[in-house]
């Protein structure tokens, strides 16, 4: 059996897209094998912060030939087309073809032996197309070729059957060897068979699974934790993103000095594991410690140099983080406030003070809306977005809020008010997270950004998400579904322009114009949760409310799934197609003759009735009358003639017809679905 | 022991023998080394282009009144530019370093993922941080694009913080402890009081109102010369209007929001003087 190996090796690769790249790998070197009926025993794929490997066992050395059928043109098809299928053949005429009946049709097809073919040869053709075919979230060129990749490479080791398959890629030819750990001298060694190549990596100081890696950081680190007697603090994707950044994991530790932790643990916690990728630990009573970890490419009997560099490192970022936090106390974000006067929000929607005063009011109307009291923190809300004022967000400001909330904690506010400034800015909320405040602030400031936005702009176009708006938009659908906010946004925007209106800030858009983006954002989202389209649409409403928009959908989902449902869908589709525009005319009951449209007619007042009293939930609740309803609704159609010869009964009849449809459609829209 | 001139000449010597024509500094304020016309009106045509300078930098709201050991609203950034960007260009790059006294085998040189952009100037490139012992040191990129415009062929772009790689390489702990020559005259004799001084105009005294004017003005001067087409003048106002923008963000004037809003600004007249730069070409 033989063997494929294709490695790609060459400048740092960042560790997200190593995954992006060995998933590809592995999807269309598989569809290669598949499409050419080749038959193989493993596919496996590597990555490291070097080198992308692609490696495939059990391999023929060709794909042996076979008779095929190759479909042509119909026989009674044009002769261009005919005359076409021929040349592609390379036949001269018809003489040659057979006829076939497929489907009730007759067509040309022509029987032919493939040729014996070399898999190498295919391999050989596909494997540079694969190459120009990744899809990357961004790539890039390198010096003047149009090759696109995710770093410049530098040697391409392709190899079939432990023969050099010659290949070329963005500008380089494949070779038949390869180099080791580059921080070991970048050895380079020949390809003999795979195992040899597994073994010259390790003795070169590849690891070349990234399980082994980090295995590797798991020991070393474990054994630490014993030895001084502490507990890591998981960060997985810290773990994947460090494994991913070398050939061969180093791993070396320090400890700062005690003095910093005067800073608080959030903002250490970002310093060491965000901004400088270290591992950090904590006690067993959970409180963090001095002791951090990082991985390093080499290895060094005196490490003193490597900690001592690092430790510098975080000693001027602690520094800087503890210069800013001192700052910030003696000023605190009761006196800070009016710095916001000076601060612009957006180009022509007033200061970041401005939006302060708003979001303090809208935090108060949903509040009243809601039927809920915020009297016990109302005075601080206006300090809410003070933080952006402030010296630590200026230099770290992905801690907006956590930053306000500190200060806020600092200052004695409400352990609920610091809480939700802390939390504001969360896309979204754990199931056990139950701190109100910080839902409706979190909408509140979202809502005021997107109506800042549309100040100055009338639409929001192109690919990304420069102001955060749309995710913005999704964040605030979201909370109010799982956190159970029942919130009409159509009252909301009336009362939220109007803030806008009286600063003299001159707010253009309408409600019609938010809608249309807010329901694009929902039924995105709706139909990543698995709703159908029209179901989606039938569900929204007009105030356009979330919440009661997740209800409506999961009920009618109910209704269309049930046999009840499915038999008034279709009882309900015969309304609507004899539905018509009439003038709008109240029934006249003494026109009514016969008794399956007296019951018709009954029904009107009755749905309306029980409608007005559950505010559009009577059908939802009350599936057992749906065949009730049915039957009304059928046996007038099977007993009554609409068209009847007399003008009035005939005009009464289908204004009949057009109001049941009116309160049936106008409160459920089931007209939207497919049935 | 090499001095903050040492590392500078020696920098300079490497790249130079690699090809590098060395040009001046240009006279005028910028916030990174990338502003400069020698970068930005160069990169975007299709000829060879190699060379290497030193730029003073002005960043207002990195100032810390020369109380933080390594941040400076004013620092020195050497720059090497090379298009086509060469095969080899990790490995000269870690050479340059062995020409300054660091060893990539005793010290821990990461090339941290850093899709660096500037989205003032339009430009992105991919490339990375690079790290000597957990220390950001240089800037590694290749040039993708700029004011919008596809660099074809790419070009290599590796920025030096001078300052940082000084402090690691002289084994101090403040950038105010450098020795500049052997004198024994250190950075801070040079320094420290301009941090001080310039710490309170960025952050206290740079007057609003006359930065919000300025800002205008330069734009309007920009659409103008622009119209004319004069490319090269139009620029110096983007490099202008750019430090007025910086120095209302240290003045803490700007919000997250309206930050994005005039870099936008600025950014669609660099794009259109690129465009006009690439047209006469």
């Amino acid at each position: 059996m033989s063997d494929f190996i294709l490695e790609i090796y060459g400048e740092e690769i960042p560790s997200s897209a190593q995954s992006l790249i060995e998933n590809q790998f592995k999807r269309l070197f598989s569809q290669i094998l598949e499409d050419n009926e080749i038959k193989y025993k493993d596919l496996l794929t590597f990555s490291t912060s070097r080198r992308v490997v692609v490696y495939v066992n059990g391999l023929n050395n060709y794909i042996n030939s076979k008779e095929v059928e190759v479909r042509g043109p119909q026989v009674d098809a044009s002769q261009m087309a005919i005359q076409g299928f021929l040349k592609s053949n390379n036949l001269e005429n018809i003489n040659k073809l057979e006829t076939k009946i497929i489907k009730d049709k007759s067509y040309f097809v022509l029987k032919k032996k493939t040729k014996k073919q070399n898999i190498s040869d295919i391999l050989k053709t596909e494997t540079p197309k694969i190459l120009q075919s990744i899809k990357w979230v961004k790539s890039m060129r390198w010096g003047n070729h149009n090759d696109r990749w995710i770093r410049p490479i530098k040697n391409i080791l392709c190899i079939f059957n432990n023969k050099l398959l010659k290949i070329k890629f963005a500008n380089l030819d494949s070779n038949n060897f390869t180099f080791g750990n580059y921080h070991f001298e970048e050895k380079k060694f020949q390809y003999s068979n795979y195992l040899n190549y597994r073994e010259k990596l390790k003795k070169t100081f590849v690891m070349l699974e990234r399980s082994t890696r980090q295995k590797h950081i798991l020991k070393k680190i474990d054994a630490f934790c014993k030895k001084n007697n502490l507990k890591l603090i998981n960060d997985s994707s810290l773990l994947k993103r460090i494994s991913n950044s070398v050939e061969f994991p180093n791993v070396y530790f320090g400890s700062f000095d005690n003095k910093f932790f005067k800073i608080p643990e959030f903002l250490l916690k970002n310093i060491m594991s965000d901004k400088q990728d270290y591992f950090i630990f904590k006690e067993k009573n959970n409180k963090l410690t001095n002791f951090f970890g990082f991985v390093s490419g080499i290895k060094v009997k005196k490490h003193n140099k490597l900690v001592e560099g690092n430790l510098n490192v975080l000693k001027a970022r602690f520094s800087d983080a503890a210069f800013f936090i001192n700052e910030d106390k003696k000023k605190g974000l009761i006196n800070r406030v009016n710095q916001l006067k000076e601060i612009v929000f957006y180009e022509q929607a007033g200061s970041l003070y401005d939006r302060a005063k708003r979001i303090k009011n809208v935090i108060k109307f949903i509040y009243e809306k809601l039927g809920k009291k915020d009297d016990q923190f109302e005075n601080f809300l206006i300090y809410a977005n003070t933080d952006l004022a402030s010296e630590l967000v200026k230099e770290f400001p992905t801690l907006q809020g956590k930053v306000g909330g500190f200060l806020a904690n600092f200052e004695n506010f409400p352990k609920t008010v610091s809480q939700a400034f802390s939390d504001q800015y969360e896309y979204e909320f754990s199931k056990s997270y139950d701190n109100f405040l910080t839902f409706i602030l979190s909408i509140s400031q979202k809502f005021d950004s997107i109506l800042g936005y549309f100040v100055t702009k009338e639409s929001l176009t192109g690919a990304g998400d420069p102001f955060g708006i749309r995710r913005s938009t999704l964040s605030i659908i979201k909370i109010c579904i799982d956190k159970k906010i029942n919130l009409n946004f159509s009252e909301l925007f009336d009362f939220h322009k109007n803030l806008y209106l009286v600063q003299n800030i001159n707010l253009k858009i309408e409600f019609s114009f938010l809608f249309d983006f807010f329901q694009k954002r929902i039924v995105n989202l709706f139909k990543e949760m698995g709703f159908r389209n029209d179901i989606i649409l039938a569900s929204i409403d007009k105030e356009f409310n979330p919440y009661a928009i997740i209800i409506r959908a999961k009920k009618m989902t109910e209704l269309y799934n049930s046999k009840d449902g499915k038999n008034f869908l279709k009882a309900f589709k015969r309304l609507n197609s004899l539905n018509e525009k009439v003038e709008d005319k109240s029934v006249e009951v003494s026109l009514l003759k016969k008794e399956e449209e007296k019951n018709f007619y009954n029904l009107i007042d009755y749905i309306k009735k029980n409608i007005d009293e559950s505010k559009h939930d009577f059908i939802f609740e009350n599936f057992n009358y749906l065949s009730q309803l049915s039957e009304t609704i059928n046996n007038f159609f099977d007993n009554v003639i609409v068209n009847d010869d007399n003008l009035k009964i005939r005009t009464n009849r289908k204004i009949l017809i057009n109001k049941l449809h009116q309160v049936l459609n106008d409160n459920y829209r089931f007209s939207l679905l497919e049935i | 022991m090499l001095t903050f001139q040492e590392i500078i000449d020696n920098l300079n010597t490497y790249w130079k023998k690699k090809g590098c024509i060395q040009i001046q500094s240009y006279d005028m304020e910028m916030g990174a080394a990338t502003f400069h016309p020698a970068t930005v009106l160069r990169v975007i045509n299709e000829k060879p282009w190699s060379a290497i300078f030193l730029q003073p930098c002005r960043r207002p709201s990195d100032g810390r009144y020369g109380e933080n050991p390594n941040r400076l609203q004013h620092y020195y950034q050497l720059q090497v530019l090379i298009k086509p960007s060469p095969s080899d260009s990790q490995e000269m790059y870690l050479e340059s370093l062995r020409s300054i006294n660091i060893d990539k085998n005793l010290n821990d040189i990461k090339f941290i993922e850093d899709d660096w952009e500037s989205p003032t100037l339009g430009a992105t490139g991919l490339g990375w941080e690079v790290q000597c012992n957990g220390m950001e040191i240089s800037q590694f990129t290749y040039f993708q694009q700029i004011g919008g415009i596809d660099v074809n062929p790419v070009c290599l772009e590796i920025t030096y913080g001078l300052e940082r790689i000084a402090t690691f390489v002289q084994n101090i702990d403040s950038v105010y402890k450098i020795k500049v020559n052997d004198s024994g005259l250190t950075y801070g004799d040079l320094y420290l009081e301009n941090e001080k001084q310039m710490s309170f105009f960025n952050f206290k005294l740079a007057s609003k109102n006359h930065l919000y004017n300025s800002f205008k003005y330069h734009e309007e001067s920009a659409k103008t010369l622009i119209e004319n087409k004069l490319p090269i003048p139009a620029y110096e106002q983007c490099i202008k209007a750019s430090h007025s923008f910086n120095l209302l963000d240290s003045r803490g004037l700007v919000s997250v929001s309206e930050r994005q809003a005039y870099i936008l600004r600025i950014r669609s007249l660099v794009q259109s003087c690129c465009k006009l730069v690439k047209k006469n070409v």
